[in-house]
């Protein structure tokens, strides 16, 4: 695990101004159910409480950004693959501490974790690179008439602009947690997670269990 | 062309949510002196984001957010902030944003002269703080911050200016890259080039960008 040192604890709730507490609360009340306290996670989110009300602000909309499926938008396997497809692509490993669990809990096929991560797409299904393919071009700033309109086909026109938002929150949050320095797992690290969870030596976590 | 239709009419939505969060984001755009109802002051990219108002709220609300650090004193600056927007541009070759951001970057005090520069590459001819903010700017977005520079930009803006710079720019990186899947226009570099001639020559004026941060 790669750790930095610009990652500092975050402030304690006494060295935030009264009008902020609120918000502070919420992030912390919001990160010990989700993740613990003592999680990657929650890292990222102490780093947040420097700013509580943008901390604030983040924290519901990941919130929301996890409800496509209950709303009728995107699926949660849609969303979980892109979780692996930014992760690899953008060099960053500290979400699939989280996100290599989740994608299995909800149905991403192992196979296509495993295709996005060691580079072999050629193993994907078509619905998949569909996915894989139109999150990078959101990435890159290269999405087509094409992709946009077989995307609505799919999804229709508020789940296609749904997904779209939903692959710009993760492009934003993994530069983030990249910038503020949280913990970055190695490649072996995940690998050996991912094995776990195949094995059974390491429990599935339930589909729900970060959403709300 | 866009290629989300505009959003459709409040009454088209029903859930108490969505109906919430239309009118929350509405009401973010309106002038007081447009009559409500009147959604006419909503931008183009706030327009396509109505067609789902409840993914559209949260952006509205980082939006305000991370337009007013600047009134506080213990952030970032509103010229540290338009500059994100000129360095981003460069970056991502696209004047998505610049309708907007060239007049605001010069209202809120970033130089003509830097703007000029840094879209001719002349990085040399930026104050040493301009290539400072450049470089962290677009270490964020290519993931390549290190601890020295962050603690330089921690000692420049303080631990809360730069937690909230760093989150600024990932959200710029957000919006632009929004602007270009939607398909929003995109002005091509002449046309920019025009406008800073202008700016210079005294023929267009800066803006208040105060009608802009709320």
């Amino acid at each position: 695990m790669r750790e930095f040192a610009r990652l500092e604890p975050p402030p304690s709730r006494d060295d935030v101004d009264d009008a902020e507490r609120e918000a502070y609360d919420r992030v912390v009340e919001r990160t010990a159910r989700v993740h613990g306290l003592e999680s990657i996670q929650a890292r990222y989110f102490g780093a947040l409480l420097n700013a509580p009300p943008l901390g604030d602000v983040l924290v519901r909309f990941g919130k929301l950004m996890r409800e496509g499926q209950l709303r009728g938008s995107y699926t949660d396997a849609d969303r979980e693959l892109v979780d692996i497809v930014l992760a690899t692509d953008l060099g960053y490993n500290g979400i699939l501490d989280v996100h290599v669990p989740d994608a299995l809990a909800v149905g991403v096929r192992p196979e296509a974790i495993e295709a996005v991560r060691k580079r072999r797409e050629h193993e994907l299904t078509e619905e998949e690179r569909q996915i894989v393919d139109y999150s990078r071009q959101v990435v890159n700033g290269t999405v087509t008439d094409e992709s946009h309109a077989a995307l609505v086909e799919r999804l229709g026109r508020r789940g296609a602009l749904e997904f779209t938002v939903f692959v710009g929150f993760l492009l934003m949050t993994v530069r983030l947690w990249q910038a503020l320095g949280v913990p970055d797992p190695t490649d072996e690290e995940i690998d050996e997670l991912f094995r776990g969870l195949l094995d059974g030596s390491i429990d599935v976590p339930s589909p729900e269990a970060r959403i709300g | 062309m866009p290629r989300v239709p505009e959003h459709p009419k409040r009454d088209d939505f029903t859930s108490p949510e969505d109906l919430e969060a239309y009118d929350f984001v509405v009401s973010r755009f309106r002038k007081p002196t447009t009559a409500p109802g009147d959604e006419s002051d909503v931008i183009p990219y706030f327009r396509l984001l109505l067609n789902s108002p409840l993914w559209a709220a949260p952006l509205a609300r980082m939006g305000a957010n991370v337009r007013t650090a600047g009134d506080r004193g213990d952030s970032y600056t509103h010229k540290d902030r338009e500059w994100v927007d000129q360095v981003l541009a460069v970056a991502f070759r696209s004047n998505v944003v610049q309708g907007t951001h060239v007049p605001d970057a010069l209202a809120t005090g970033v130089r003509l002269e830097a703007i000029e520069a840094i879209r001719a590459g002349r990085e040399d001819d930026l104050t040493d703080d301009e290539r400072l903010l450049a470089r962290y700017i677009r270490q964020v977005v290519s993931g390549t911050v290190d601890d020295a520079m962050f603690e330089t930009i921690e000692n420049r803006m303080g631990r809360r200016g730069a937690v909230e710079y760093t989150i600024f720019i990932a959200f710029l990186q957000l919006i632009m890259r929004l602007y270009q899947a939607f398909g929003l226009p995109d002005p091509p570099d002449e046309e920019i080039d025009r406008w800073l001639q202008e700016f210079r020559d005294g023929t267009r004026q800066v803006p208040d960008f105060r009608e802009r941060i709320r």
